[in-house]
Parts: structure tokens; sequence; C-alpha cells
């Protein structure tokens, strides 16, 4: 027998090796000094294992007689919905079994029974049909809407050229996995856009104008597939149920779900005025014969320099499973890409990877300076920096708390490099804005306030756009990998930036050895061994 | 028989209390160990995990897989981890403290360095073997159990673990020559 590995010590100390394998390695211990001396270790390590966790007793059973008594009474669970909901099919049973014994008797005691049960459904069912849509849309292979976008001018005036009229559009998405695709056609006064994304790259048409972007900045182009995709994430029920409603010759049920829930806004905090999105609501309108949403809107409010605006969003005529046409999704000729206005398009490897990591930790130290100028002008005004929701919420968003991101999901990443970069800009911007008279009135001190505002505002979107162009090969990286089946792994929530021992980020390469990023952002090739 | 996590999270939702203790006894040393990675301090640790039980019975309802309990209740106890790093519920008292009669456990007490040594070098080990390890040896040495909470085939996890196991040992020397 040759001598074992480590790893098999180890598991043979856990006892999680099969009898009769356990028995050869006890007899081959006996033969060699140096794989006893290796069980040895590992089982002394197996002890001191055992013996350190038993720290995590903490007086484990006051700590439950305890948890117990402070549970609620009654159970939260038992004022909600039943767990269990009555599906229709049951009533077809019913129904089945009064055709086979034709009793009229029984028809007349089972009947009034048959509508407790159907009013029953209507009430407790809403909760399982919601998940049995979610179910159902993570197996669609395709989806094509018509959407409506509508805008009323609440207050001030949309600048000059703005488009204002209804917004119209076809939408269809193919689902392929994890790679997503949506092809979209939209018409705003007399202005046709077309656009295309495809995995990684983005093909938007202005009329004949190609030109080729990053996912992140086609963010608006493409308003159906980024929905969808954070709707199929939500986890929770429904917040509100809408009740039955006809639409289009079908029956339906609705649901409301916050936005925040669905990336708009953020939730708000309670006591602090809304930020910006974090009221929207979305509504969702199920078919109940399909199990499967055909109609969604919402609404948003947008502040455009001095005026806001209500816009109205509606998807209609949602179909599902349709079929498509491939040439839809052909990605333009090399022709035609080469004549194309591009914009810089980060490349998707591990030195964009890197890179981004870099600037993830260069901006948080920008942000902290912005933080700490902002600190020093709210103190001036008697106010803490964080009493705004707004505020709050861009500080939950920028993570500043954190060394690497703990996600490499791609909404997080985004909001947090904006954050940190918005941030960012404002420590530059704030000690070059002037003071505003004390003696003004309010009208024109927000007047002015609006003007400098306007001022430095493209300096931030540019800050905060050219940190989201960062965001993306990091997220689009490691989906990559995990595309590829290379096993990638990150552990971003616990390795402190410059550590250049621990693994930040690992994958392994085709022949077998793996190639690994450290805290420090050194990467090397190691065997598996290692 | 002993009852599994789905039936004892199915009578807890009849409302039997008793089936809940159940399963925090079964659950607990696991959650505390996870929240112990964040807060690196026990007292902390046994304080998020009375959180974490207290928001999956909330939501117990929402549990689609009543067997899958041990993983959807780690699922719960990274959130709230998330949430103390973040410093929300830093400041928020979570349990009442233990009543003033009852004296620690021996561990409180004493500060044994090879053990902090042990649990210092587990902080050190990438998140998957960590908690490979603390799901092995904090639920009964069960590894059915362990592999479940993690999600991982039998295969896989034997090797997770086995490897967690060698790469400790690696801290652990690296450590003890450094100090």
């Amino acid at each position: 027998m040759t001598c074992p590995d480590a790893k098999t010590w180890n598991l043979l100390s856990m006892n999680l090796l099969d009898e009769s394998r356990a028995e050869a390695l006890r007899q081959h211990c006996l033969e060699c000094e140096r794989c006893r001396s290796a069980r040895q270790e590992a089982s002394r390590q197996h002890s001191e294992l055992l013996d350190s966790f038993e720290a995590f007793d903490c007086n484990h059973d006051q700590r439950r007689d305890q948890l117990i008594a402070m549970l609620p009474e009654p159970a939260p669970f038992s004022q909600r919905e039943s767990h269990v909901a009555l599906r229709p099919e049951w009533l077809g049973g019913i129904a089945m079994t009064l055709q086979r014994h034709k009793t009229r008797w029984a028809a007349a005691a089972l009947l009034p029974a048959a509508c407790i049960l159907f009013a029953f459904f209507l009430m407790t069912g809403e909760k399982t049909a919601f998940a049995d849509m979610l179910e159902k849309m993570r197996q669609a292979k395709t989806m094509t809407c018509d959407t409506v976008t509508t805008r009323t001018v609440l207050e001030g005036k949309l600048p000059d050229g703005f488009p204002t009229g209804p917004g119209r559009g076809r939408h269809s998405v193919r689902f392929d996995g994890d790679i997503r695709a949506e092809l979209g056609e939209y018409e705003q006064s007399g202005k046709k856009t077309r656009s295309l994304l495809l995995g990684d790259k983005a093909y938007i048409w202005e009329g004949d104008k190609l030109q080729v972007i990053s996912p992140t900045e086609a963010i608006d182009h493409r308003p159906v597939e980024d929905l969808l995709s954070r709707l199929l994430k939500v986890r929770e029920s429904p917040d509100r149920s809408l009740g039955e409603q006809m639409i289009d010759g079908h029956r339906t049920v609705g649901f409301e779900i916050a936005g925040w829930k669905l990336g708009f806004g953020t939730r708000p905090t309670k006591g602090s005025p809304t930020p910006v999105d974090s009221d929207v609501q979305v509504r969702i309108w199920v078919d109940v014969e399909q199990d499967l949403p055909i109609r969604l809107e919402y609404d948003r409010k947008i502040v455009i320099f001095e005026s806001v605006s209500a816009s109205h969003h509606q998807w209609n005529n949602i179909k599902w499973n349709v079929p498509l046409d491939p040439d839809d999704f052909r990605p333009p000729s090399e022709e035609e890409i080469a004549k194309a206005q591009t914009i810089p398009v980060p490349a998707i490897n591990e030195a964009a990877f890197i890179d981004g990591m870099r600037a993830w930790l260069e901006l948080k130290d920008k942000a902290q300076a912005g933080i700490a100028m902002m600190k020093k002008k709210a103190e001036e005004r008697g106010k803490d920096l964080d009493s705004s929701a707004l505020t709050s919420a861009m500080l939950e968003r920028a993570a500043l708390e954190l060394g690497y991101p703990e996600q490499l999901d791609m909404l997080w990443l985004n909001g947090g490099f904006m954050a940190r970069a918005t941030f960012g800009n404002l420590g530059e911007v704030m000690p070059e804005l002037k003071p505003i008279p004390k003696d003004l009135d309010k009208e024109e001190r927000v007047k002015l306030i609006r003007a400098q505002a306007r001022e430095s505002a493209m300096a931030g979107v540019q800050a905060a756009s050219e940190a989201s162009r960062k965001a993306s090969p990091v997220a689009m990286f490691y989906k990559k990998l995990a595309n590829e089946q290379r096993e990638p792994e990150y552990f971003g929530a616990t390795v402190k930036p410059g550590d250049a021992k621990a693994v930040l980020l690992k994958w392994k390469l085709d022949d077998g050895r793996y190639r690994v990023i450290y805290g420090d952002l050194r990467a090397e090739t190691v065997d598996s061994a290692d | 028989m002993k009852e599994t996590d789905g039936a004892l999270a199915g009578a807890a939702l009849r409302g039997d209390r008793s089936a809940f203790a159940e399963l925090y006894d079964r659950r607990a040393r696991l959650i505390r160990a996870i929240c112990f990675n964040t807060t690196n301090d026990l007292h902390s640790a046994a304080d998020l995990t009375q959180e974490v039980f207290l928001r999956a019975y909330s939501k117990l309802d929402s549990l689609r897989k009543p067997e899958s309990f041990a993983a959807w209740l780690t699922g719960i106890a990274r959130q709230v981890c998330r949430e103390w790093k973040r410093g929300r519920l830093r400041d928020r008292r979570m349990a009442r403290p233990l009543p003033e009669n009852v004296e620690p456990t021996a561990h409180q007490h004493e500060a044994d360095p090879r053990r902090e040594n042990l649990r210092e070098a587990l902080t050190k080990l990438p998140e998957r073997e960590r908690l490979s390890l603390q799901a092995f040896y904090l639920q009964g040495l069960d590894a059915e159990q362990a592999r479940a909470v993690l999600g991982l085939s039998k295969s896989t996890f034997y090797r997770v673990l086995a490897e967690a196991r060698e790469r400790l040992a690696a801290i652990y020397r690296r450590e003890e020559v450094g100090s």
C-alpha cells in the first residue's frame, strides 16, 4: 500500500471512510512510522476541533428557554394566510364525485361546501399563485410584450428638446440559462431606437446609427430583461393582493410588490423623507389559467433638473414561450461594428477584474474624503450626515465598511461603485461651491442651490458613469468563469485588501491547475495540491 | 425515532413550541459559530443567534422545503450577520441578558490559547471550508446533515472538509512557527 495523503488521514480521523478502507489504513500504520505520525496528527487536530467548538455551547439550555419564552404569542404565521392553498383541481374532484353518484342530495349538500372552498381558494390562493408564477417564469424560454410609457410634468418645465410624448415599444426576451438576450424596438416623439443585448454586448441603433456599449451603460435600453431578472430573484411573498380583474379576455389576479425589492430606489427608512424611486410599486397581473403574467405596470417620479415628472410604464400583451426568429438576435456584422460608434467596452478578463477591484478600493478612499467633507458641512448646519434617507441609502450602497465587495452581483456592484464615486465627487466639488447668502428668501436659496447642483451634476454623472464601467468586468468575469464551469470561488467577504496569503478568487484552468488572485491582487497559477 | 427537521418545522407551524425548541437544540451551535465568524465575540454571536431564531420563527411559514431547514436558517444567519456588520443591529438589544443567577459556562471563564488560536485559524479559511467544518463538528459529526447545510454532494463535501482540515493545519502550523 502506498502512503496515503493528509486528506485521507483527516477523513479517517472524522470517521468518514468505510470500514474496510479504514482497517487497511490502520494496518498500514503498524508498518509505516511516517503515516503513524500523520494519523496521530490528524486525530489530535480532530480532538482539538471538537474541544474548540465546545465554546459555542454558550449557556445553550438557558438561552433556548429564554428564546422559547420570547416567541410571540400567538405565532405570527398563525395570523397570516394559510400556507397550503386550495387548488381549483380539488373542486373538479368534487364535481366528479357528484357525477359518479348522481345523487341530487349529495349535490345539494356538497355545493355549499364547494362554494365555501372556492371562496377560501380565492382568499388563500394568491400567495401560492405568486410562487407558482415565479416558478413558471423561471422555466420560460421566451417572452414578448408591448411597452407603453407616458409622462406627465407635475412641476416646472422639462429642458427643451426632451422627449415628452408617449413611448411605445416591442420587446422580445430569450432566456438561455444565465445568458439572456433582449431585442427592443422603441419609438418616442418620432425617434426610433432598436436595441439588441447579447450577453456582455449591447448594440443600440438610433435610426441607422449603430452604437456598441457595455451592458452597464445599456441599462436604460433593457427595461424588460432587467426588471424580469430582478423579479425572478424575489423570494418573498407579494406585498398586497389586488384581487381579480379581466384583462384582454383573461381572468387575472393582481399582486403588488414594493419597487425597492426590484431595484427601484432603496428600502424607505422610517421617519425620513422618501428617497428617489423608493415609493415605486410594481403591479403584476397573472393569468390564472397559465400562472404567468400578462400585464405589468409601475409609476415613477423623475426629477430632471428643475422639473418633476410622473411616468407610467406598462407592459401589455405579455406572451410566454412563443417562437422567436433567431435572425432577430443575430449580432451586427463585423463590417457594421467597424463603422459603429463604439463606446469602449471593457474587456472581461482577469486583468479587467483586478483593475475593477483596484478601482473599488481607490474609490473607497475618495468616498471617505468626500464623506468627511459632507460631515463637516452638515455639522456647520447643525445636522447629522445620515439624517436624510437618501444619504443613508447611498451610504449603505457604498458599503464603506467592506474591504472587497461582499458579492459579485452586477446590480449590487454597480450601486456600490456609483455611490462611492458620487461621494468622492462631492468631496471634490464641495470646496468649490460658493456660499449661499443667508439673507436670501427660501425660494431664491433653492434656485441658487439648484443652479450650483446643475453645474456640478455633469461632473458627478461622469464620475459615476466611469465608476460603473469598472463594475461590469468584475461581475461579468466571475459569471463568465461560472458559465465556463471553471468552479470559481470568491471570498471577498472575508479577505482583507493587501493580504498576500488569502485567496480572493480562484478558478480551475484547462490543465487541472488553478488560477488564484490573492488579497493583494497578485495572480498566479498553482497546482491543485497548493 | 429521531424526527426530521421537516417534521419538527411542521409541528412548530402547528403551534408546537417544543418542536421549535428541538430545532434550536440541533442548530443553535452551528448558527452561533457562523455568527462568531462575523462578531469574533462569543457573547455577541450568542445574541445574534437569538435574533436568527426569532426571525426564523416569524418567517417559518415561508420555508418552502421544510427538510432544508438548516440551509434556510444558515441563510437567515448570513443576512443577520450582514446587517450586524453594517451596524444596524449592533446597537439594538437583540435578546434579554441571561438572568444574573446563571453562571457563565466554563468556556467563557477560561482563555485557552490553543483553542483561541484554532478559532483564529478558522476565521482565515475560505468561507465554504470554514462552514463545512462548523457544520460537521457542530451538528453531531453527522456528514449527511452537514452536507445538506452547504448543499453539496457527498463526494464534494468530503473533499471540501478534508481540504479544510489540511488548510487549517497549515495555517495553524504557520502561526505556531510565527509565534
